[in-house]
């Protein structure tokens, strides 16, 4: 049984989310990944919490499956191995600033010249044309760019980033299904292309609901701003879904209309529950604050997780509001085992997210084959598979063509 | 000059917004998507609000997920609308689907089923909660897995109870993964001439997003914990008094963002016209200033205060450091980076004037000069009498289908 993309070659100039991420998307699928570092390696390695030999929780993340090289793309030797290894590969993935790969000479056009069948992922921040293509941008600065942070922001307090890195996430996602549409492409064409995604339109993609826009033609076109847009937050005057339990955790349920009456009789109300007044659901808003404390009296009565129970049961949409680390016990989690762990030299197996996706004709191999590496740690090996001497590496290495 | 998924066919069975927006991602990128929905008012998107009353079942939530594809409206619980289905089956080189865990194989279209029929079929299923384990069969939702995987919590206003966002980006990263996972079949597929299952699922992606949180590892020669009591890359950012903040009001009441990589201390002082802070010998490390927060955290702010926000974004950018307005999203549609990208595009829809919406999110240099958006969203249905004679069926036939309310 071999993995859908065993045989594929891909060079990844990736630091710390973006661009491993999507590495790492390709080398779980069976791809080979050979992670160019420069000299002082990708910045994510000494990321905290982080450990002795480069390595941390961060890299840890996104960088199994791979072998690392250090190459120093200034000295003309480190390039020439660029190009050498461009002529190998089938893919290269690379998240820079626009115009930083020009520079170094591994832009899209240069390894094209070299390789016509490359595949060429470009991750940026805010696109590759336009007047600020030139600025450096990350997930955190797009957060408060596309709209995300003003809208997390609590009233009269001051916005908070969030360092959930969603559009890190999106970001390396569609490059590699960029990436996988090209190579479908490259069997018809026989040529490769190059693939352009940005942390901005990634950000914008992941709230397209509620920036798509549309005016019916007997009606006047106003401005986007005005115009009516799909809610991004629970009217003010709804009922709310979020009440706290006898032992003060949360519970979160989602409320649709017909299930209205079997939630008032698994919590005990049930005059609540024979009442025609509350079926329609604009009439429960119209009552939401009564509502609200009966239903907040009652759920205050037992621990949430023994609503949840006796809720769920019942078919309902609903769950304790868990911290984090209580995923690592979710019953779903275990069983489709979305929580996995792989070996790593010098650490007891490291616990991370598993593949995001199963395939079917390739399930029970899914494992990872390599740790993540150190920096450097494939570098000579690797020179040596593409046909450099050991007296060429020699002296690269002596030049500090190869880091320090 | 063609799209990568050219002559690749789709049949969706999915409603409201994973499902269809992974259907959308492969028609934007030349699939052919047939839509099959169910009687009544068919995918359940098109009844939400904002809806438009005349408009046949075009909702905004409609159109955001539902451009490129064709409608079919087909009653797959009576035998001869399963014929229908078999038929669709036989044709398709896709199927996406996001139902209830054992629906599927209920309704006669689950996987197996349809693998005997058509071997070389991808089938991308997409549930809530993933398809083993106690808990598989409940409904859920994205809002539900913000709860249920933790980011809530995280979210939660200090003292205050937790809220949910409706953003949908568990939604989005499914759908994603799943156009990915069906992007890899296809090509595993070129190799070994079959068709495979595709599974993801709304809680998993919704950990993914959060993967460098749920990541821990422990050296060997520490004790080992369980994952939940080892350390953690941070899921909060600090605040003051340990860490000078990066997020300031300014004169117009607008917020202003910026990044303080390491060295740039003196360029960003300079750029707000604090040269001596910036030459302070005892700030020049980010731990030294985290020490004093407080105290520059006082003297920025005033600063920030005598400008609005879009005028420090500008100087800061022109000093080449990482800034910007804290937006409205709505402010999206005018970035210029937005524009000149063509990030947000328009589409005719019949009956309304453009419709503006997000534009494919992956550029590809072979196709870039195609147009990704070359149907509107359809109404109800608008297609089922066409497809039917595509797929072989008589006109005769298709009239004995109406009269038996297999096509609603």
């Amino acid at each position: 049984m071999t993995l859908p993309l065993e045989g594929l070659k891909v060079i990844e100039f990736g630091s710390v989310l973006a661009g491993p991420c999507a590495a790492m998307h390709l080398a779980d699928q069976g791809a080979e990944v050979i992670k160019v570092e420069p000299p002082e390696g990708d910045p994510a390695r000494y990321y905290a919490p982080s450990f002795a030999n480069g390595l941390s929780l961060a890299f840890f993340t996104f960088n199994r499956n791979k072998r690392s090289v250090v190459l120093n793309l200034r000295h003309p030797k480190g390039l020439a191995a660029v190009h050498r290894l461009a002529q190998w590969a089938d893919v290269v993935v690379i998240n820079m600033k626009t115009g930083s790969p020009e520079r170094l000479g591994i832009g899209y056009e240069q390894l094209a010249a070299v390789n016509p069948r490359i595949i060429y992922a470009s991750m940026t921040y805010a696109g590759e044309r336009g007047p600020e293509a030139f600025l450096p941008g990350i997930d955190i600065v797009t957060q408060a760019r596309s709209g995300i942070l003003e809208h997390h922001q609590p009233p009269g307090q001051a916005p908070r980033t969030s360092l959930f890195f969603n559009f890190d996430m999106a970001n390396a996602i569609l490059a590699v299904y960029g990436v996988t549409l090209a190579m479908l492409e490259r069997q018809r064409t026989g040529k490769g292309q190059k693939i352009e995604v940005s942390l901005l339109q990634s950000a914008m993609m992941m709230h397209s609901t509620q920036l798509t826009r549309a005016t019916p033609l007997d009606q006047k076109p106003v401005p986007h701003a005005e115009g009516p847009a799909y809610p991004s937050r629970l009217p003010p005057d709804a009922l709310p879904s979020i009440y706290q339990c006898k032992d003060g955790l949360y519970i979160f349920f989602s409320l649709p209309g017909e299930r209205w009456e079997r939630f008032c009789r698994i919590l005990g109300l049930d005059k609540l529950a024979d009442d025609p007044e509350y079926k329609d659901p604009i009439k429960r808003n119209q009552h939401a604050k009564g509502l609200a404390k009966v239903i907040a009296d009652r759920l205050a009565t037992k621990p949430a997780e023994e609503w949840e129970k006796m809720l769920k049961a019942d078919g309902h949409v609903v769950n304790v509001v868990r911290r984090m680390t209580d995923v690592y016990d979710d019953p779903q989690v275990i069983a489709n085992k979305m929580i996995t762990t792989y070996e790593q030299p010098g650490f007891y197996p490291v616990t991370t997210v598993s593949t995001p996706l199963w395939l079917s004709a390739t399930a029970e191999e899914y494992r990872f084959h390599r740790p993540a590496p150190l920096l450097g740690e494939h570098t000579f090996e690797v020179l040596l598979e593409m046909g450099y001497s050991d007296e060429d590496l020699a002296e690269m290495a002596a030049e500090q063509v190869l880091g320090q | 000059m063609a799209l990568p998924l050219d002559g690749i066919k789709v049949v969706e069975y999915c409603s409201v917004l994973a499902g269809p927006c992974a259907a959308m991602l492969l028609a934007d990128l030349g699939a052919e998507v047939i839509k099959v929905e169910p009687p009544g008012t068919g995918d359940s998107a098109r009844q939400l609000s904002p809806a438009f009353p005349d408009s046949d079942g075009l909702s905004l939530g409609f159109l955001t997920f539902n451009r490129n594809k064709r409608s079919i409206l087909l009653d797959v619980y009576k035998p001869k609308g399963l014929e229908v289905a078999h038929r669709l089956t036989r044709w398709a080189d896709v199927m996406v689907i996001n139902m209830r865990v054992g629906s599927p194989d209920r309704l006669g279209i689950g996987y197996e089923q349809l693998a005997k029929i058509n071997p070389r079929l991808v089938y991308a299923s997409m549930t809530s909660l993933g398809e083993k384990g106690p808990e598989a069969t409940l409904p859920g939702f994205d809002i539900v897995t913000q709860a249920r995987s933790g980011v809530m919590e995280v979210h939660r206003p200090a003292d205050r109870p937790p809220v949910n966002t409706s953003l949908f980006n568990f939604d989005m990263a499914n759908a994603m993964l799943a156009a990915y996972g069906t992007a890899v079949a296809l090509l595993d597929r070129v190799r070994t001439g079959k068709g495979q299952k595709v599974e993801v699922n709304l809680l998993q992606s919704s950990i993914m997003l959060h993967a460098i949180q749920m990541t821990r590892a422990i050296p060997v020669d520490q004790e080992p914990v369980p994952p939940a009591l080892a350390p953690a890359y941070p899921s909060k950012g600090g605040g003051l008094p340990n860490r000078l903040p990066t997020i300031y009001p300014c004169s117009d009441g607008r917020y202003i963002l910026f990044m303080m990589p390491a060295g740039r201390w003196p360029v960003f002082c300079r750029a707000l016209g604090l040269n001596d802070l910036g030459k302070d010998p005892t700030l020049q490390d980010g731990n030294a200033r985290n020490a004093r927060a407080q105290e520059i955290y006082d003297v920025l702010s005033r600063r920030f205060a005598t400008k609005p926000a879009a005028e420090w974004e500008a100087i800061l950018k022109a000093a080449d450091q990482v800034a910007s307005v804290v937006k409205h999203l709505e402010e999206v549609y005018d970035d210029p980076q937005v524009v000149a990208n063509e990030m947000i595009t328009t589409f005719d829809q019949p009956g309304f004037q453009h419709v503006t919406a997000i534009n494919t999110p992956v550029r590809l240099s072979a196709s870039a000069g195609e147009a990704r958006i070359r149907r509107p969203a359809p109404t109800l249905g608008q297609h089922t009498q066409e497809i039917l004679q595509e797929l072989g069926y008589t006109d005769e036939q298709i009239v004995e289908l109406a009269a038996e309310e297999i096509l609603g």
